[in-house]
């Protein structure tokens, strides 16, 4: 398996990043900007890689299926004085032929707080990117449903991207909560 | 402001593990198509046709440089040296180069951006059988020419797109199709009458989308007896959304300078103003029926109006294609992709003589598209 280390140039001042994988440095960086908007009080924010256990594989494989299986989650967690505040996950959805990527952030008991689109690429279906229809998301758990349509609206002359990225969340959520026992004590 | 300290360690991950989509080379097969069951009066027998088969392609390259296309086939079969057969053709084929979200570069076959249709004609994103006629006969959809431009978004609610394009070439206009036959289509395309085409959409909220579009250009292929030849097409549309209720128009206008010296040059009787609309309100019963359901019933209404002749220069103006359509029928979507649809239309026109008599046709279709 191919692995690679990436080190990026320094994005803030005065403050070093090391990333890696296939998340650009813009989105690294649009992610933690966004983590320093919702937690403005955090004393530290940093990314960690879960790998999933042979035992999460199987429940995300049950419950998910197989298409979007993957070894690992990118996590970027925010704290305050040990505290676990909450975590930004990003992934990327395919619109009609390209990428949208986006970020989801979570409290620890994995309630949406905010939701954003990090980069559009298609040049159809922006609509998506707007407050009023990604605030839907907040306060959604992996408890509660994310049917397409239903619970979360349709945007017409958007439908594909819409459906795309709200399958795309209710997946992360599920994901999250299969691995929410490691998970939250790796981010101890 | 409190120094946040953001500390990431060095992390070791798979390329290929992280997401399906990273902004690596991949390419994408998609498609879309229609079959349909027409029938004259709803008593006399029909026909049956799949009439259209597009399959898409596209590829990304990187991040921002991105190639789409469609290949459609017409009536399913194309023989040769027949005339009555189907048509095989590429409906779209363009590079967009992506600066930033705001400036994308396109250029390659593109769409004209007019109207609804000519740019969402997927089956399952309209209702009716057939696409209404106002994008048939005023604007003449699928409308696609070689050209190039740009276009992006500048804020969520706004977005933008600008081409010049081969233009239109006079010869092929008529009195009852009007624009029509006088689309290139990027075939040896002429670029000696370079057009302006465009779009603006603005989305005050969510449930709103209105679009204002044009194509302005000269004609005359640079012969002299014809003046200009402008054409200009202005539209607008609108599309509402109230919670089950689907509301959506279209409104364009077109207007031909130098008709008079074209019908000269060739006998063709185009006027020198079209205008065509529609409105249509659709509601989704599905709730009533079944509330946990996620597919749709829609039913739905349109009432069309185009006029080809609307005014004319050197002749009387032919009043039967100054027409109007009432369009009553169903959607049903078992999933957001597909569709089977019923409908009756009638279709007046304002001569409504033996020779020009109204009609009448039921139409059943199927529909898909998939990306």
């Amino acid at each position: 398996m191919k692995t690679f280390i990436l080190l990026a140039s320094v994005l803030l001042p005065g403050i070093n990043i090391a990333i890696a994988g296939t998340l650009s440095e813009r989105e690294i960086y649009l992610s933690a900007t966004l983590l320093e908007r919702v937690f403005p009080l955090a004393d530290n924010t940093r990314a960690i890689s879960h790998s999933f256990s042979a035992e999460e594989k199987n429940q995300m494989m049950n419950t998910l299926g197989s298409f979007r299986l993957r070894d690992s989650l990118l996590v970027i967690a925010s704290s305050k004085q040990g505290t676990l505040l909450g975590f930004a996950v990003v992934d990327h959805v395919r619109g009609k032929d390209q990428p949208i990527t986006y970020c989801i952030v979570v409290d620890p008991s994995l309630h949406v707080m905010t939701t954003e689109i990090l980069v559009y690429r298609e040049s159809y279906g922006g609509e998506v990117q707007r407050r009023s229809w990604l605030d839907q998301f907040i306060g959604k758990s992996p408890d509660d449903q994310l049917r397409p349509g239903r619970d979360i609206k349709n945007i017409t002359g958007a439908t594909i991207s819409a459906r795309s990225v709200t399958l795309g969340v209710a997946q992360i959520l599920t994901v999250l909560r299969i691995v929410e026992p490691r998970l939250l004590r790796e981010l101890q | 402001m409190k120094f946040v300290r953001i500390m990431f360690g060095v992390l070791l991950f798979a390329v290929s593990s992280h997401s399906l989509f990273s902004q690596s080379e991949h390419t994408t097969v998609g498609g879309y198509g229609e079959l349909h069951y027409n029938e004259p009066d709803g008593i006399r027998s029909g026909q049956l046709d799949f009439h259209r088969f597009v399959l898409y392609l596209s590829h990304q390259f990187d991040d921002h440089v991105s190639f789409h296309s469609e290949v459609e086939i017409e009536h399913t079969l194309i023989e040769a040296g027949e005339p009555e057969g189907g048509k095989l053709s590429i409906e779209q084929a363009y590079l967009d180069y992506r600066i930033s979200t705001p400036l994308v570069v396109r250029a390659g076959i593109l769409l004209a951006p007019v109207g609804i249709i000519n740019q969402y004609h997927e089956p399952p994103t309209f209702n009716g059988v057939e696409r209404p006629n106002v994008d048939r006969y005023i604007i003449p959809t699928t409308w696609r020419e070689a050209g190039i431009g740009l276009h992006g978004m500048i804020a969520p609610e706004f977005r933008y797109q600008a081409y010049v394009v081969a233009g239109f070439r006079a010869e092929g206009f008529d009195a009852k199709s009007g624009l029509r036959g006088g689309r290139q289509s990027a075939l040896e395309s002429s670029p000696t009458n370079p057009s302006f085409t465009g779009r603006i959409d603005y989305s005050p909220v969510l449930d709103t989308q209105i679009g204002g579009s044009w194509f302005v250009g000269n004609t005359n292929g640079n012969a002299d007896s014809l003046g200009s030849a402008t054409v200009a097409l202005l539209s607008v549309d609108v599309r509402q959304t109230f919670g089950n209720l689907e509301l959506r128009g279209v409104g364009a206008i077109v207007s031909v300078s130098d008709a008079g010296k074209i019908n000269a040059q060739y006998g063709n009787m185009v006027a020198n103003r079209m205008l065509g609309y529609y409105v249509e309100g659709a509601y989704n019963i599905m709730p009533v029926l079944c509330q946990e359901s996620e597919q749709r019933l829609s039913l739905f209404a349109r009432y069309e109006r185009y006029d080809t002749q609307l005014s004319t220069t050197g002749f009387a103006r032919l009043k039967q294609y100054n027409r109007s359509d009432v369009v009553l029928g169903a959607t049903y979507k078992p999933t957001y992709n597909t569709c089977f649809k019923v409908d009756y239309t009638f279709m007046n026109n304002a001569l409504n003589t033996a020779s020009a008599p109204n009609t009448k046709q039921l139409n059943v279709g199927i529909g898909y598209f998939f990306n």
